[in-house]
This record gives C-alpha cells, sequence and structure tokens, in this order.
C-alpha cells in the first residue's frame, strides 16, 4: 500500500484504521515467518507427492513427534536470545533433567509424577544460577553459560558414572509414546508450549520487556523497567523449558540416558533462528518456532524418505536451509520495499 | 679362620645373588607402575575398569587409572602426559583419536615408556606395542551372519552405521555387505548413518523405518548409540505394531539387555569390556617384565559372544572364560618371554 | 509540606566517581512551568546531574525536593513515579517495538483478566495521544526502527509528556535533527509549557536555548556559574560564563 496523502486532519476512527488495516499479502510481508511457512509448505508438498511412505498415519506420527521434540529445545534457547543473551547450557540442563528423572524413579523410587516436579525444580535452579551468575555479577551470558555448561555436564557423569536408569514404569511412556486424534501427545503438549510463548510475548508485561530489553537495555532499563530481573527470569524459564525438553526425552526413550542433550546446542540455536528468532535478540514467533522445528525434520525425514545418499545427508540439509532463508530474505527484502 | 671366613663370603654372597635373582625375575608389586586411562566416563569404559579391577586382585599389583573429561585428544595428551611425570612406564590407552593419538605415542616410546592400546586401534604404523580389544571386523561379520540366519536367509535389511568419518565404521560397513552378497535373497534396501546421539539416531532410524515400513524386515546396528537408538524405537515398534523386525545390535547397555530380556529385540553382541581391561594390563606387565611383542602378535583380540534371551544372565561368565583363554594363549600367539 | 514556586529544587549536590568530582555543591532551583536551559563545556557535569534526577546516578551528598517535598530518587522507577521524565538525545526507544509499544514501555495498560495486556486500549490510545501532540506517524503498528529520525523524537518525546509528568527534561532533543524536524520539536516544547509542564533543556545549541528558554543556568567544572534571565542576558555572556 502506497502512503495516503491526507489533506485534512482525519478522525480518530480513520486513524485507527489505518494502521489496523493491514492487507492479507501485505501481512505475509510483514511477518518473519512467512517465507519460512511458505517454504514448509512447498516441502510438504514435494515431499507428498515425491514418496509415498510421506503422508502414512506412522510418518505423520513420527515426524509431529520429532517436530515437538525440537520446538520445546528450540524455546528453551529462544527464550534467552530474545532477551539478548544465549544459554549454551540447554542440553547441559536437559541432561540434568533426564538424570534427575531416571534417578527419582529409578534408585529412589519415587513415582514419575513426583520425579518430574523435581526434575523441572532442578531445571528451574540451573536456569536461575545462569541468570544470577549473568545479572548480579555481569558475566555475559556466554561466557557463563559456557561454564554451566560444563558444570551442569560433570554433574550429570558424577552422578551416572554415565549409565543410563531403565527402570522407567511403562505408564510413564504414555506421553513419549502415544497419542489422540492421530497426533502424539508430545505434539499436543507442544502446541499448548507454544500457545504459551504466544501469550506470554503478546500478552504479558514480563514478555513485551523481555522483548524491550532485547531491542534496548538502555530504552528499557530508562523505562523503568528491572531489565536485571528480566533477564533472570528469562534464564529461569529457559531452564524449566530444557527441563520439560528432557523430562520428555525420558518419556520417549522410556530409559534416562545421560548423554541426552549433548547435540541440543546447535538445534536450538538453528531452530530458533530460522523461526525468526533473530539472533541479536528482540524478537521471536510462536509460529517460527514451530515452522523451524517442522522444516528441520521435514527435511531430515523427506532426505531418508527419498533415499538420498547418506554420506551427502547433511550437504543437502544445508541447503534446503540456506533456500528457507533466501525465501525470507527476499520477503524482507520487499517489505523495505513496500515501505510499510 | 680361614676356612670360617670362606663360608661366611660364600653365604652372604650366596644371599645377595639370591635376592638379586629374585629381585631380576620377580619384581615387588609396587615397582610396577602401570597407568590406564580412558576418555570420559562412560559404562564401556567402566566394565573395561572392572577388568582391571580383578586383574589387581588377582596379582595384587596395583593400576593407576584415570578418566578424561572431554572426548578429545588434546585432554588425553594432557592427562596422559601428566601420568608420564609422575613416572609411570606402561600404559593401556582408548586413543581419543586414532590418528593423533600416536603423536602422544612416540613420545611416551621415546622415553622408554610402553603403550598399549584398549577398545580401539590407532592407525598404523604406530608406536603402541599391542591391540587389546574387540576384533571389529570379525564382530561385524558374526552380527550380520547372525542376523541373516534370524531372517532364513531371506528379506531386506536396514543398515544403521554410527560416524561416517570413524574408519572402523568403514571396515564395520564392508564386513556387513561382505556377508550379505553370499545370500541372493538378503538385501541392504536402506542405510542411515551419521549418527552422534541417542536423539538424532532415534530420529533416523525411524525415519528410514517410516520409508520403507512394509519392506524391512532386519535391522543391524554396528555401534553403541545406535543400538540404544534402535533398541528404543523397535521397542516402541513391537509394541504397537504386528509386525516384527529382526534385530542384531552391538554392547551391552542396561537398556538394551532390558530389551532382550523382555523380547522386545532378538539379540545384541556383547564384546568383552572387562576381558580388554583384564588383558591389556598383563601385557603392560610383561612388557615390564621384558617380554618382546611377536611379529604379527599386536592384535590380542579379547572375543565376543551375542546376548539373547536364553543366555542373558550367564553371558558374562562366557566372557570371563573366554578371557582366561587368551591370557593363556598369550605366551603363544603373541608375546615371546624375556631371554634369560 | 512548605510553600514556595520551585517544582523541584536541587540542593547542595555532591557526586564523585572515584578520585574525580563530578559535580560540587550544586543547586538547582526550577520553577513551575518554566524552561530552564542547562548548558556548560563537555565535561562541565550536565548529564551527571540529570542522571541524578531520573535515578541513574545517586549522589554523594545533598537532597532534592520535589514541590516543597523531599524525594530519594533511587532508581529510573521512582524518578517516574515522583513526575520526572527524561527524553534522551539517542531517543532511547526500543526499535524492535511498535509505536504503542514504546509509548507504554515500563506502565502498560493491563486489565483485570490476569493482568494481561490491553493492547487495544494501547493502541487507541496511541493514536489519541499522537494526534494531541500532532505527532505525524500514520501507521503506529510500524516498529519504531522504521521511523524517520524527526518521528523517533517526537515519539520519544511523546513517550516522556503523554503521562502528565511535571518535569520534563531534555537532553540535546535537536542534536540529530535535520532543521524542519528542528523547527517542529522546538513547537513541542513551547506546547508542552503552555500546559505547565516545566522543562529542562540540556542542549549546545544556544539559538534554540535563547528561542524557548525563560532562564539559563550555566555549568562549569562541575559547579554552578550562574543562572540568568534569557532576557536580560546575550549569547556572548553566556558563552563567556561557559568557557
Amino acid at each position: 500500500m502506497h502512503v495516503k496523502k491526507h489533506n485534512r486532519q482525519l478522525t480518530l476512527s480513520e486513524r485507527r484504521e489505518d494502521f489496523v488495516k493491514v492487507g492479507f499479502l501485505k501481512s505475509l510481508l510483514v511477518h518473519p515467518e512467512a517465507g519460512i511457512t511458505i517454504a514448509v509448505v512447498i516441502l510438504l508438498i514435494v515431499f507428498s507427492v515425491a514418496s509415498p511412505s510421506f503422508l502414512t498415519a506412522y510418518n505423520i506420527f513420527n515426524v509431529a513427534r520429532n517436530v515437538a521434540s525440537y520446538a520445546f529445545i528450540a524455546i528453551a534457547q529462544a527464550l534467552v536470545i530474545v532477551g539478548g543473551g544465549m544459554n549454551l547450557s540447554v542440553g547441559a540442563i536437559g541432561g540434568l533433567a533426564v538424570v534427575t528423572t531416571g534417578y527419582f524413579i529409578d534408585v529412589q523410587g519415587f513415582s514419575p509424577a513426583i520425579a518430574v516436579i523435581i526434575a523441572l525444580l532442578v531445571g528451574l535452579a540451573a536456569g536461575a544460577f545462569n541468570g544470577v551468575i549473568i545479572t548480579k555479577i555481569g558475566i555475559n551470558s556466554f561466557v557463563a553459560t559456557l561454564a554451566t555448561l560444563f558444570v551442569f555436564t560433570g554433574i550429570v557423569y558424577g552422578i551416572t558414572k554415565g549409565y543410563p536408569y531403565i527402570n522407567i514404569p511403562k505408564s510413564f511412556t504414555i506421553i513419549g509414546r502415544k497419542g489422540i486424534w492421530g497426533l502424539p501427545y508430545l505434539f499436543w503438549l507442544m502446541v499448548v508450549a507454544l500457545g504459551f510463548i504466544f501469550y506470554l510475548f503478546n500478552f504479558r508485561r514480563f514478555g513485551r520487556w523481555l522483548l524491550a530489553t532485547g531491542g534496548s537495555k538502555e530504552a528499557t532499563r530508562v523505562s523503568g523497567v528491572n531489565v536485571d530481573r528480566i533477564i533472570l527470569l528469562s534464564h529461569v524459564l529457559s531452564g524449566l523449558f530444557a527441563a520439560i525438553a528432557g523430562v520428555l526425552w525420558v518419556s520417549r526413550m522410556g530409559s534416562a540416558q545421560p548423554a541426552t542433550g549433548q547435540d541440543w546446542l546447535i538445534i536450538s540455536f538453528a531452530i530458533a533462528i530460522i523461526g525468526g528468532t533473530a539472533l541479536s535478540g528482540g524478537s521471536i514467533s510462536a509460529l517460527g518456532l514451530l515452522m523451524g522445528s517442522v522444516i528441520i525434520v521435514l527435511i531430515r525425514n523427506g532426505l531418508i524418505l527419498l533415499g538420498v545418499n547418506i554420506y551427502f545427508e547433511q550437504t543437502y540439509l544445508g541447503l534446503i536451509i540456506l533456500l528457507a532463508v533466501t525465501v525470507d530474505r527476499i520477503r524482507a527484502f520487499y517489505y523495505q520495499r513496500a515501505g510499510i | 679362620m680361614k676356612k670360617l671366613s670362606i663360608l661366611l663370603l660364600t653365604v652372604v654372597l650366596t644371599t645377595v645373588f639370591v635376592w638379586v635373582g629374585f629381585a631380576a625375575g620377580q619384581k615387588n608389586p609396587a615397582e610396577y607402575k602401570i597407568a590406564w586411562f580412558a576418555p570420559i566416563p562412560h559404562p564401556y569404559f567402566d566394565a573395561v575398569k572392572k577388568g582391571i579391577e580383578a586383574w589387581e586382585k588377582d596379582t595384587g599389583i596395583e593400576v593407576k587409572k584415570v578418566i578424561g573429561q572431554e572426548w578429545t585428544q588434546k585432554n588425553e595428551n594432557e592427562n596422559v602426559e601428566a601420568l608420564a611425570a609422575l613416572g609411570y612406564k606402561a600404559f593401556s590407552i582408548y586413543p581419543a583419536d586414532p590418528t593423533a593419538a600416536n603423536g602422544l605415542y612416540e613420545e611416551l616410546v621415546e622415553h622408554g615408556i610402553y603403550v598399549v592400546n584398549f577398545g580401539a586401534k590407532t592407525t598404523e604404523p604406530t608406536p603402541a606395542s599391542f591391540y587389546v580389544g574387540t576384533d571389529i571386523r570379525q564382530a561385524a561379520l558374526d552380527a550380520a551372519e547372525k542376523l541373516c540366519e534370524l531372517l532364513g536367509y531371506r528379506g531386506n535389511i536396514l543398515n544403521v552405521l554410527e560416524i561416517i568419518e570413524d574408519v572402523n565404521t568403514i571396515v564395520r560397513d564392508k564386513a556387513i555387505k561382505e556377508v550379505v552378497a553370499k545370500y541372493p535373497d538378503v538385501h541392504i534396501i536402506g542405510e542411515v548413518a551419521d549418527i552422534k546421539s541417542v536423539e538424532e539416531g532415534m530420529e533416523k532410524i525411524q525415519n528410514a523405518l517410516a520409508a520403507q515400513i512394509e519392506e524391512i524386515d532386519g535391522v543391524i546396528c554396528t555401534g553403541f548409540t545406535i543400538t540404544v537408538a534402535a533398541t528404543i524405537i523397535l521397542s516402541e515398534f513391537h509394541e504397537t505394531q504386528e509386525k516384527y523386525i529382526r534385530f542384531v545390535g552391538i554392547d551391552d547397555d542396561p537398556s538394551v539387555l532390558k530389551a532382550i530380556r523382555e523380547g522386545l529385540i532378538d539379540t545384541t553382541v556383547a564384546q568383552n569390556p572387562w576381558g580388554t581391561g583384564y588383558i591389556s594390563v598383563e601385557v603392560c606387565k610383561r612388557l615390564l617384565d621384558g617380554w618382546t611383542p611377536k611379529p604379527d602378535g599386536y592384535s590380542v583380540y579379547a572375543g565376543h559372544v551375542f546376548v539373547t534371551k536364553r543366555n542373558i544372565d550367564t553371558y558374562f561368565d562366557e566372557l570371563v572364560n573366554l578371557t582366561m583363554d587368551i591370557g593363556e594363549g598369550l605366551e603363544n600367539k603373541n608375546m615371546n618371554p624375556p631371554k634369560e | 509540606m512548605r510553600e514556595n514556586n520551585y517544582t523541584l529544587e536541587m540542593k547542595n549536590i555532591h557526586k564523585s566517581f572515584g578520585g574525580i568530582h563530578a559535580l560540587i555543591d550544586v543547586s538547582l532551583e526550577l520553577r513551575h512551568g518554566e524552561i530552564l536551559g542547562l548548558v556548560g563545556d563537555n565535561a562541565a557535569g550536565k548529564s551527571t546531574l540529570m542522571k541524578i534526577l531520573t535515578g541513574a546516578y545517586q549522589a554523594n551528598r545533598g537532597r532534592i525536593f520535589f514541590e516543597g517535598r523531599e524525594v530519594h530518587i533511587t532508581n529510573p522507577r521512582v524518578s517516574r513515579q515522583v513526575g520526572i521524565e527524561m527524553v534522551y538525545q539517542d531517543f532511547e526507544l526500543c526499535p524492535n517495538l511498535n509505536v504503542p509499544a514504546n509509548l507504554f514501555l515500563g506502565r502498560e495498560i493491563t486489565g483485570n483478566f490476569f493482568k494481561a495486556l490491553k493492547n487495544r486500549q494501547m493502541e487507541n490510545k496511541a493514536v489519541e495521544i499522537l494526534g494531541r501532540l500532532k505527532i505525524d506517524i500514520k501507521n503506529s503498528k510500524i516498529k519504531a526502527n522504521r521511523l524517520s529520525g524527526g518521528q523517533q523524537q517526537a515519539l520519544a518525546i511523546g513517550k516522556a509528556v503523554s503521562f502528565n509528568p511535571k518535569v520534563v527534561i531534555m537532553d540535546e532533543p535537536t542534536a540529530s535533527l535535520a532543521v524542519m524536524e528542528i523547527e517542529k520539536v522546538i513547537d513541542l516544547i513551547l506546547r508542552f509549557k503552555e500546559q505547565g509542564i516545566s522543562i529542562i533543556l540540556v542542549t549546545h545549541r544556544l539559538d534554540d536555548i535563547f528561542k524557548v528558554s525563560d532562564r539559563i543556568f550555566v555549568l562549569k567544572h562541575g559547579r554552578r556559574v550562574d543562572v540568568k534571565e534569557t532576557s536580560q542576558t546575550n549569547k556572548d555572556e553566556i558563552i563567556k560564563l561557559m568557557f
């Protein structure tokens, strides 16, 4: 839309209309997740046509569950990236939660519900530990969470000596392995989590202030917001989501593997960034996180379904991610040109 | 008087000679400075360590046992160099990096220190005196043979490989294909590879199953991580689906043993880490005693057994027996006793 | 409460950083509805003095009275509650937030339902505020980083004055603006004066000061040099006092 020339003073309702009325195509341009969504739709079509196995119930269930597993990890990372930081210890906190769950169920004989609560508390505490180091001691989040990555991983090995906890009751695997309405419980849990993220950043002061902190720490501080508290809380939430991801992995695996979480770091960044969480902070999108998870899972799934040469798999993965990001650059270009 | 002197002198000299001779042939246990190093805490290394502890008990000789902080050659170098500085003369080491470890070994050997690889071979030529561990090729051959047998020499196999940069992965892959080629009705119809974590393994194996769910009759895994991952996926698959997929894995992680016990998967190849530990330090001791390697005696294979529901409670005894046989065969196959 | 003519009084303020004395025994009085120009050389202590008012720094010694009552400004939140707002030279907007979100940052309107943000209401109010201040931003849904420099400054000023402050501090509000935009900002400042807001204007641009201010306060090396009625002084005198 071209900027209209107004010769007379506009009425209030006209002015309101002016910025509420943004056309569909234009809203596609405005939203950074639009590019990635388009890429996902393209991939869905390509894989559906190219492989008869793609739309089988087994595969849909499988893909949906992997998407959910990634989304939780990505949320844990995005929550701190949005405030201008990062959390290198997401996987380590996840591993800590896995081991805590396994230890209290297998060794201490607690009921799974209580073990899960303890594990989530451990996640909260680990996140709070990160947050306190960053805000009170004033160490930047990269260094602080790099250090705690080692601390937490060390604790995991110290407790387990590398052994998994295997006496996890069958009932505990229901969440990780079963589903309803054709999709896994994990997927529905992810929908709830993403809904929470959407609500947090659109309708809560905390979310607004965290976004503001990522945009300009100084401006937020002079606006009377206790920025340190916001950053601390974002790390607590990050720890909680990493722990949720860990607990859900225990439920999926039916055992508590101490190495869980060791490869989460890169994936957590990749999904968050692909999904429109700017690395410099200040933006987050629930839909983007979903689409980021979907695209990574789809690519891996599709490549195997299509029988791509395993030795070149990573190359294809990289190329398709580049493609998705390019689609977004094109969107951003037209967005700039449109001048809305 | 003179006679007495001669007698006395004779007695003294004899005593000295006997003492010296005894000392030369049979060292005091405290004089053996043997050290063992593993890169990280892991159930496999823990099992190796148990073998060493058994050997310590049997011989009364103490072994310095050190576990590293991360799986890198740099970390291994630092740890081992520190031990060498403490005066240890023979090392049983798991090479963190099969090629780069040779650099460390060269320095040790230059200082008159003996090195024995356990668990994995270094790239040859190598300064290491021996390799004690699994015959990787033979284990893969046997595993493939076993799967073909389970399939009744008819069916389609999914071949799951671990880290493709690893030379051992290529050896395993070749061995599997060699066996499958013998049977015209057995085919490898899918391959997944490049798996570094259980989570990644679960995703890729499930993707591969989803791709050819009707066709796949058997799965073979030749690495620890992928066996754990495949166990989880197949356990779940067998709990929910009609079809039964045959499986041969490697290593006896508790979660894998549990699934075998519950009849959810067929079998796994148990390596002999206990024996690997036991024999590797026995070899170290003999090197310190002056034994020398025989040409072609470099590899001391620790053997392996299949673990099925039938022998799950007794397979460890089989491995101990195997170990004692190997110990007795050392003089025949691998080492020459010191020359008088 | 004691009666006086001042909205704000700072008495005998001292501030040092390590061994460096940034402010030495500075007292400042701001009358109701006046525009006070604050001038001084670069290291004179202008921004330190203002940061003490906004709660960014605390004075080592000295007292602050607001409408005759002593106040202890320990952080930016307190300063805002007292009724002091600041417009920063570099605007201090969040580039990633839209116009209403910036306007309401730190004092968002929330509803009764679990204190959820009332975005619609904030949007409406934003439009109203922009209209009232005659700030020319057509689409308030857009993010601050897509506004022009003048629009950003107008928004920053709007953010400061839209919540009925008693005192507004403006730190070089025209420094990074084009000539056309400077005129608009000066109009804006004069309009606030009409509304009874007291303004401290910190700037290097003496032209602007002489255009709008009632009195001029000169700082030099951390000390108060003099305060002049604008109508009874001229540029040369002020410059002499400054250096």
